[in-house]
């Protein structure tokens, strides 16, 4: 117990990398481009983070937990699409058609969740599942609506504004503060970091290790299916491909901010922060006007690079196959 | 000894497959006038083909516990890569039309061999699980191929040399040429599972890998093996594909890798590894090919079709996982 709390305190470089490479990013972008540092250019781009940075407060406890929901993309995706046809084809006022599929999205989290738990599966193969089948329902449910723009209130959702700032901003930095706040001190909340760390022994200990990935599977379901309703607020209508490949994204960027696919590591503010880095990569790439397929061959490389640093840092725990085997 | 054969199969663990494909066969013969026709049996041929090629590959990989998720993108990328060589006319000029057939072979080859060996060292030498490792390369060869694709380049890729066209074209015994190499290729790989040294290997690395190693057998160099082999398999799926179609085009293996896992899945592979057969490779994809047959005569909402498919995984992996559990049970170990 000695050794690990005296582990705890030393200094672990994947802990402060994520904000280096901010930094670094963000100075190159500076001096090369004139049109970086702009206040319009920054705020879009810190507007667009909060938004996808709704989706990856769930993940960020599943990641902890060292499960991974893998549709959590297809989430993002479906929620915009069902709460437009409740609106524009079942005639529902905007706040009963959010909540319903807040709901259910959240009912269907957990679902999965007590498939995970109950039958000892690998969370991975299951959600891989469940993504292709919330793609297809998304296709279905964007067919029977297809250009239909939503009704005022549902656009001025993303819009609504508090001292000149999107609310989405100030919520991040909130959701942040008090997530960050919490995971480090309350007992409930470093339960997820017992049970990442050491399944096993946390059972032991008493945590109901079953509950608390239930719940997290239902709270990664309901924060991606919430953001991606305001992501479908912001652009207006819905689209397909909304969520398209954002889980793969948020897991680059969990990984870069120190999460560790074995599960027991990261946080609230370096899962902010490594969703930061990867807006202001693409970012410059789309200022030096990359072309979009070839972001996402870059997103990829910096993917299995930021892996491979996870799995080379944590080599003294780190069992190579944890997350196929039961 | 009709009974003796049932009892026999029933212990195999392709013997689902066999019944769920045998059962979907007639439901769809019987319910539709179009399926026992000429051009709906070619058209299967040309789908069960290609799949099943991959996904002997993929079904090494299972048995090993692992997977590859890049193939559909392998596939793709190499169709192209083929696609672009075949389609200069400079070089068919200059070299002569079979040398340049062997070399646009040989580089959509390379595609597969160098793909599978980057997945293959990552997950071997790196540690990164395959999930990820794959999830990543698919990603980024798919984005090379949309490259491609948009590009200039992209409107080139016409005009083919005979040769190649009529391999695709050819028919021997009522079956496409392809289907003859898919056949022969799982036959091989069958015996090379069944009866010799390097194939049971497998099956007991996947069955229980910690004992694998402290025998002494080298884990990595099999693994990336199994790696290179799906990269190649994927590759050459891609080509005759190619040679079929007469065109290489950007949605070819688009979102594949769901149809071959959930094949091999169903075919009696497990994903904790240690279980699986070439049978059970060819009643899967044959399955899966069925269904989507089956989406086609009865003109269902295509756009169903990755419903059915997410679901169906889902539900074979919650049973695997169930069966598995039980077995635990038993044992008393859970």
């Amino acid at each position: 117990m000695d050794k690990q709390l005296y582990e705890r305190k030393r200094f672990k470089p994947s802990d402060y990398t994520v904000f280096l490479l901010i930094a670094a990013i963000f100075l190159l972008l500076t001096f090369t481009s004139d049109t970086f540092l702009t206040y319009n250019n920054l705020y879009s781009l810190l507007y667009g983070v909060s938004i996808q940075f709704f989706a990856v407060i769930g993940f960020t406890f599943l990641l902890i937990l060292g499960e991974i929901d893998l549709a959590v993309g297809s989430m993002y995706g479906l929620s915009g699409t069902m709460a437009g046809v409740l609106m524009v084809l079942g005639k529902w006022n905007f706040l009963p058609s959010v909540l319903l599929t807040l709901v259910l999205c959240t009912a269907f989290g957990a679902g999965v969740g007590l498939l995970v738990t109950k039958l000892r599966l690998n969370s991975m193969m299951v959600t891989l599942g469940t993504m292709s089948l919330l793609k297809g329902l998304t296709a279905v449910l964007f067919n029977m609506m297809t250009a239909n723009i939503y009704g005022e209130a549902y656009r001025n959702f993303a819009k609504f504004r508090i001292m000149g700032i999107n609310w989405t901003i100030l919520a991040m930095v909130l959701i942040v503060l008090v997530f960050e706040v919490l995971l480090q001190k309350a007992p409930s909340f470093k339960q997820l970091y017992y049970v990442g760390h050491n399944e096993e022994t946390a059972k032991l200990y008493g945590i109901k290790t079953n509950k608390l990935k239930v719940l997290s599977f239902a709270a990664c379901a309901l924060t991606a299916a919430l953001g991606g309703i305001i992501a479908t607020s912001r652009i207006t209508h819905s689209d397909i491909l909304t969520g398209s490949g954002l889980e793969f994204s948020l897991i680059t960027a969990c990984v870069v901010g120190g999460a560790s696919l074995a599960g027991g590591r990261g946080g609230m503010l370096k899962s902010a922060a490594g969703m930061l880095f990867i807006a202001l990569l693409t970012n410059g790439m789309i200022i030096y006007r990359i072309e979009p397929n070839l972001q996402q061959v870059v997103i990829g490389i910096i993917l299995v690079i930021a892996v491979s640093i996870d799995v080379w840092i944590n080599k003294y725990k780190y069992k190579p196959f944890k997350l196929l085997r039961r | 000894m009709v009974k003796k054969a049932f009892n026999y199969l029933r212990n195999q663990d392709y013997f689902f497959s066999l019944l769920i494909c045998l059962a979907f066969a007639i439901a769809l013969a019987v319910f539709s006038p179009y399926f026992l026709v000429r051009n709906n049996l070619d058209s299967l041929q040309t789908t069960i083909a290609p799949n099943s090629i991959i996904a002997i590959g993929m079904m090494l990989l299972i048995i090993l516990g692992m997977f590859d998720l890049s193939v559909g993108s392998v596939m793709g990328m190499s169709g192209i890569v083929a696609g672009y060589v075949l389609s200069r006319t400079a070089l068919v000029q200059a070299l002569g039309e079979p040398l340049v057939v062997l070399l646009a072979v040989l580089a959509g080859l390379a595609v597969g061999l160098v793909v599978g060996l980057i997945n293959g060292v990552l997950v071997a030498k790196a540690k990164i699980i395959p999930l990820i490792t794959t999830i990543g390369t698919m990603y980024i060869v798919r984005g090379f191929a949309e490259m491609i694709m948009t590009s200039e380049t992209g409107y080139s890729l016409i005009g083919f040399p005979k040769a190649f066209i009529d391999f695709g074209r050819t028919k021997f015994l009522g079956l496409y040429l392809m289907t003859w190499v898919c056949l022969i290729l799982l036959a091989v790989f069958g015996l090379v599972l069944t009866k010799t040294h390097i194939g049971r290997k497998l099956y007991y690395i996947g069955g229980n890998r910690s004992s694998a190693l402290s025998l002494g057998m080298n884990v990595d160099k099999i693994t990336i093996i199994c790696f290179m082999i799906s990269g190649l398999l994927s590759s050459i799926a891609g080509i005759l594909s190619v040679s079929r179609f007469e065109s290489a085009s950007r949605y070819l293996g688009v979102n594949l890798q769901m149809d071959i896992l959930i094949a091999c899945i169903i075919g009696g592979g497990s994903f904790l590894g240690g279980k699986g057969d070439m049978w059970g490779v060819f009643f899967g994809t044959a399955f899966v090919a069925l269904l989507q047959n089956g989406f086609n005569l009865f003109e269902i909402n295509p756009l169903l079709k990755s419903v059915v498919i997410g679901a169906v995984l889902a539900i074979v992996v919650a049973v695997d996982g169930y069966l598995y559990l039980q077995k635990k049970r038993a044992l008393g170990k859970v």
